[in-house]
């Protein structure tokens, strides 16, 4: 199959077709993960009741005395699409690095699927599937070398799924992996991860490296994946846009803590936006609200921007008495932005550092 | 039975992927090491076998060789090449995973740390031993298909079992290494260090001469420079004159060092890839250390006592240990000041 001759969802579809592994099904992004299949078929909150997929109790990370993890507590629900966020620093790349084994906790506990991320035998693994972003498969291999070693060390290694895949990619078997580009590693550590029959798939930036048509279709079957409700998808981005879209629980993590995690139907009723006129200016008590991340004055239209308990915030923004009152959607890159800029980091205390140089 | 599982715990598809990519490299060593064995004795037969019709007097020198090889390991690819080897086959396994960063990969992988070292440790100490029986019998057929061969069968044994001994402890330092190194290049300057620079030290700059002046003092430094078990250029006593017993000896630290290995690798085994020494907190001791080391030889110096074996020791140990801590404290003063070290 041409490389280039395919759009990202044929590709998918390819896979689909060639691949026997399962009970896929179709699945579009506006249906993404368990939690909204469940929702479409009316069974909310049963995502809630089936269990934990990943869950981490005050994990902490320090390297020679620097904290990059600090007490970090989540809950990713088993089936749910779990979205991590946080600029470049965060600690989201350590915190998956703990979760898979690769470095050791200095404090706190996590499970996978029920067992430790510390138990030696390195068991927790069997079913998880792992992409970054900087992927070093060993150069020295050939292709069907790493997929043979792979298949040895999996347990349930699906080698028709491998097979669709690889040949949905288009990945020549023979080739070195020194002589792969960044992207191709990066569908080939795809195409391992979804060939181990994943319960829980983590990735870290995963789509950095690909072109337009392999973003779109390496990210169309990550949705098909986690539709089938058997796979737990915990992902980490800096594509806020990628996140709403596929995501239904984000977390943004800030300076090695977790800044708030929560599921994104939640996180999209309780953090919005008001816009008010006031008769006399913006009265000072909402600036102190503990729920306004932001206010951004326009002539005499102040935009209050809310992360927490929106519905209680309107109602006490709209007890003030404006002249003008109303709710805007905010989208999840505006919530992040003001997020982690009330921490410290935005694009103006940026430029304020450049220009005192 | 139970204990030996758990001290090498066995992995096939691991021990797969050590031995598997790289065979065809494996057979290309074994044929350089196992030349004055085979290659050069079986090639010159077969050559005045065919050639020469028939003349059988060929054997006389190339057994002569084989005969100087167990009595003063001259001239002789299995003490020349193994010695190189076993820094190569102790350093690779671990630092070809650090170098190119693909220990995530591996430890991402549904196998326990434990594994992946035994695994390691295993295919290569595997191939040591191997390559050294084959040796060994190829020693033993010529006796028996070559009459008038040069060497006595009953030192065979004892040269091989001693050689395979401490080979396996040179391979098991470097390996040993390469776990609490960083990345290639420093578990390459570690090992050539603590197995050569002793050797190279005390013998071929001519000073065993000069600052041993007891028998005792030469005895016990013989004992711990493991190219003197090799008769490379000194001769260990213990070696000479209890081969099985020294052979007993170098195994027990073998398997001391492997298992000291196991436990650091899995406390850290990335954590802090590509810097000089995985262990941070061994930077801290090696730079507490090492002035003292100096400061010591540097006192024993100034009192005259400038060709003392005590200076000897503390200026070449302080010397290594600062040079390793002083590196190592400059990467982490570098990464303080939020410089950016290359892995």
């Amino acid at each position: 199959m041409s490389r280039g001759s395919q759009d990202g969802e044929g590709l998918a579809e390819s896979v689909k077709r060639q691949s026997s592994g399962g009970p896929n099904r179709q699945c579009d992004e506006s249906t993404s993960g368990r939690s909204r299949a469940l929702h479409a078929a009316g069974l909310d909150g049963v995502a809630d009741r089936v269990g934990l997929a990943i869950e981490t109790f005050g994990l902490r990370k320090e390297f020679d005395g620097d904290v990059a993890v600090d007490s970090v507590s989540l809950s990713v629900p088993e089936g749910s699409i779990f979205g991590l966020m946080g600029p470049n620093g965060a600690g989201k790349s350590t915190l998956i690095g703990m979760l898979l084994g690769m470095l050791q906790p200095t404090a706190g506990s996590g499970a996978i699927l029920g067992r430790s991320i510390t138990d030696p035998s390195g068991a927790v693994r069997a079913q998880v599937g792992y992409v970054t972003d900087a992927q070093h498969l060993y150069p020295y291999y050939r292709i069907a070398q790493v997929l043979e070693l792979c298949s040895r060390v999996y347990p349930h290694w699906d080698a028709k799924r491998c097979a669709a895949l690889m040949k949905a990619f288009g990945l020549p078997q023979q080739k070195w992996v020194w002589s792969l580009s960044k992207g191709m590693r990066t569908q080939l550590a795809l195409v391992i991860a979804l060939s181990v029959k994943p319960r829980v798939l983590i990735l870290d930036e995963p789509t950095s490296g690909l072109d337009p048509v392999m973003k779109q279709a390496f990210k169309q079957l990550i949705l098909e994946e986690a539709a089938t409700g058997d796979t737990t998808v915990f992902f980490s981005t800096h594509h806020l846009h990628d996140l709403e879209r596929m995501a239904d629980h984000v977390a943004v993590m800030m300076e090695g803590r977790v800044l708030f995690s929560k599921g994104l139907d939640e996180v999209k009723e309780n953090a919005r936006k008001i816009q008010a006129v006031f008769p006399d200016g913006l009265p000072e008590e909402i600036r102190t609200m503990r729920e306004v991340l932001k206010v951004e004055g326009q002539g005499r239209v102040y935009a209050i921007t809310v992360s927490d308990h929106f519905h209680e915030v309107f109602a006490r923004v709209k007890a003030m008495q404006p002249i003008y009152i109303e709710s805007v959607d905010l989208g999840l890159e505006e919530l992040f932005i003001h997020t982690v800029g009330k921490e410290g980091y935005s694009l103006e205390l940026f430029a304020e550092s450049v220009s005192a140089q | 039975m139970n204990s030996l599982q758990n001290l090498f715990p066995l992995n096939r598809a691991l021990l797969w992927k050590e031995w598997m990519p790289f065979r065809g490299w494996y057979v290309a060593a074994f044929v350089l090491w196992s030349l004055s064995v085979i290659l050069y004795p079986l090639g010159l037969s077969i050559y005045h076998l065919f050639i020469w019709w028939g003349d059988r007097s060929i054997v006389y020198y190339w057994s002569q060789d084989l005969a100087q090889m167990m009595e003063h390991n001259e001239g002789s690819s299995v003490v020349l090449v193994g010695m190189l080897l076993t820094v190569v086959l102790g350093v690779l396994p671990l630092a070809s995973e650090r170098s190119p960063n693909t220990m995530p990969f591996l430890t991402a992988m549904p196998v326990s740390r434990r594994e992946v070292l035994a695994a390691k440790y295993l295919v290569n100490a595997a191939f040591l031993v191997g390559s050294m029986t084959v040796m060994f019998l190829m020693m033993v057929a010529y006796l028996l298909v070559f009459p008038d061969v040069q060497y006595q069968a009953w030192k065979i044994l004892p040269f091989f079992v001693l050689t395979t001994s401490v080979f396996l402890l040179m391979y098991t330092i470097t390996f040993f290494l390469a776990t609490v190194a960083g990345n290639l290049l420093s578990a390459i300057l570690l090992a050539v260090t603590a197995l050569y620079a002793p050797w190279v030290w005390f013998y071929n700059s001519g000073m065993s001469h000069d600052i041993f002046n007891g028998w005792w003092t030469d005895y016990a430094v013989q004992a711990v420079i493991l190219p003197c078990y090799n008769g490379f250029g000194c001769e260990s006593y213990t070696a000479v004159h209890a081969p099985y017993l020294s052979s007993l000896g170098l195994l027990a630290v073998t398997i001391a060092l492997y298992v000291w290995s196991v436990r650091l690798f899995e406390q850290n085994q990335m954590e802090h890839n590509g810097r000089l020494l995985m262990f941070t907190s061994l930077t801290r001791w090696l730079l507490r250390f090492a002035p003292v080391l100096i400061g010591l030889a540097a006192g024993v110096g100034i009192a005259g006592d400038s060709h003392s074996f005590l200076l000897g020791v503390l200026s070449f140990v302080g010397i290594m240990v600062g040079v390793y801590a002083g590196i190592g404290g400059l990467q982490r003063f570098l990464r303080r000041a939020g410089i950016r070290v290359k892995s």
